[in-house]
């Protein structure tokens, strides 16, 4: 096998691996369609206010029960095939970023493609590690939906041939470095998806509770939703959690980029467009957590901050990478 | 590819002086700029700026540490649960003996302060042999 066919192998790889996400998404996306509780009096029978009353007061709690579906808990095959299918994409990742990188003979890091395709790889594997621990079936039309669209757009836009680095990247830090980097971003995203979510539902949530309207004058899709989704405290502790995770790791990233720095550069910090938007990210983040240990910062506000940030991780990746000349630019990353 | 050619040389020495007295005296290379932490050395026949450049770098160890010690705060910062947990001795003149009561406070979300408070109260029934 040649080193042009393992690339190409790697970019076949990542297409299937596309395919297998598309079916899963859709099986994602039915799952919770069928969260809607199923309504079976006519439109008209459902404003009587005896039901509407009854049905706010439970929907309150989150957990809305609804009629005959009280007595058996609803099928979820859809999900069971979805999160099957993500494991097989997730394996079929690993396999397209092992062969690029047994392609150039170096870790996949080397360049835009490489590091959406590993992202998307570590999102996978950390969405999978997670459901193994915790029910988060109603989360994966969320982290499988931005990493489609990342591996749609990486394979498209960003998409590099498979070529040797220069050798002034070649460092086992650059291993270091930007696996953590790739890591962290991955774990960001997981938690910027869980972030919408906890909005969107605090919106559902304050909608049940306001008089009477209950989770009837929902919209069906609404319904669905609001009933798939865990409590907005529960979805705002997860995105936390996964973000504090993520903001040691990202500390890291950049204490690891200062030293290869002074390493290959001679100082700590040049000022590179690289290395100060990745120190506006971190204080980003780190505004975020402080909002989120500060009484008198509702949770509402934290979550913005949090989204803030991830959209500088956003201009980090694709605007300074595109647009703005430094010292990383060279890598093409 | 094949290297064309060396532009300059980048080493760190522990004593810059001592860097700077070898590098003309012995090996005869002349000093074309000077900056507290740098020297840059050329050759008589150098074209460019320089060709050699001698570092004096004590910051790495102390940055090193202050980088792991940072992180190390950091994590306890975000893993380490701050909770109070107070207990409290009173006489009760209506059941005429003394009362244990075992409170906890939490700085933010706390999911297991509930068990902290239990695991107190019942080492403190297990020492005094009196039930909950």
């Amino acid at each position: 096998m040649t080193i042009q066919n393992l690339a190409q192998y790697a970019n076949l790889g990542v297409y299937s691996a596309m395919v297998v996400f598309t079916i899963a998404m859709v099986a994602f996306a039915i799952d919770l369609a069928g969260a809607a509780p199923r309504v079976s009096a006519p439109v008209e029978a459902r404003k009587e206010p005896v039901r509407v009353g009854a049905e706010s007061s439970v929907g309150a709690t989150g957990h809305p029960a609804h009629g005959d579906d009280t007595d058996r808990p609803r099928s979820r095959r859809a999900a069971g095939v979805a999160m099957m299918l993500t494991r097989l994409g997730g394996l079929l990742l690993i396999a397209a970023a092992a062969m690029r990188g047994l392609s150039v003979h170096r870790p996949p890091l080397g360049n835009m493609f490489e590091f959406a395709l590993v992202g998307c790889m570590f999102v996978v594997v950390v969405f999978v590690a997670i459901s193994l621990r915790r029910d988060v079936r109603w989360l994966g039309l969320f982290v499988i939906g931005p990493v489609l669209l990342t591996l749609g757009l990486a394979i498209t836009v960003f998409y590099t041939d498979a070529s040797e680095l220069l050798p002034s990247l070649k460092s086992v830090w650059l291993v270091i470095h930007v696996t953590v980097a790739t890591f962290s971003v991955a774990l960001f995203t997981i938690a910027f998806s869980v972030t919408i979510l906890h909005l969107v539902k605090m919106w559902l949530e304050r909608q049940d509770g306001q008089g009477g309207q209950g989770s009837v004058g929902m919209s069906r899709i609404r319904r669905a939703v609001n009933t798939a989704l865990p409590p907005a405290r529960t979805l705002d502790r997860t995105a936390y959690e996964i973000n504090a995770v993520a903001f040691p790791l990202w500390t890291f990233t950049l204490i690891a980029g200062a030293i290869w720095a002074e390493q290959a550069w001679g100082h700590y910090w040049n000022w590179d467009p690289k290395e100060v938007w990745t120190f506006v990210i971190w204080v980003v983040y780190a505004a975020y957590l402080h909002a989120r240990a500060t009484t008198g910062w509702s949770a509402r506000s934290a979550s913005f901050i949090a989204l803030a940030g991830y959209g500088c991780i956003l201009v980090n990746y694709m605007v300074v990478n595109v647009y703005f000349v430094g010292q990383h630019s060279y890598s093409g990353m | 590819m094949g290297i064309l050619r060396l532009s300059h040389v980048d080493i760190s020495a522990p004593d810059l002086e001592l860097a700077a007295a070898y590098y003309t005296q012995v090996l005869g290379l002349d000093i074309v700029e000077r900056t507290d932490e740098r020297l840059f050395f050329k050759c008589w026949d150098e074209r460019d700026h320089h060709c050699l450049s001698i570092r004096y770098d004590p910051g790495k160890v102390l940055a090193l540490g202050g980088a792991v010690a940072a992180l190390a705060g950091l994590i306890a910062s975000l893993m380490i649960r701050r909770r109070r947990v107070f207990v409290r001795v009173s006489s009760s003149e209506t059941a005429g003996r003394s009362v244990v009561s075992v409170g906890g406070l939490a700085k933010g979300e706390d999911p297991r302060l509930g068990t902290t408070v239990e695991a107190v109260l019942s080492a403190i029934a297990e020492r005094t042999g009196k039930t909950v």
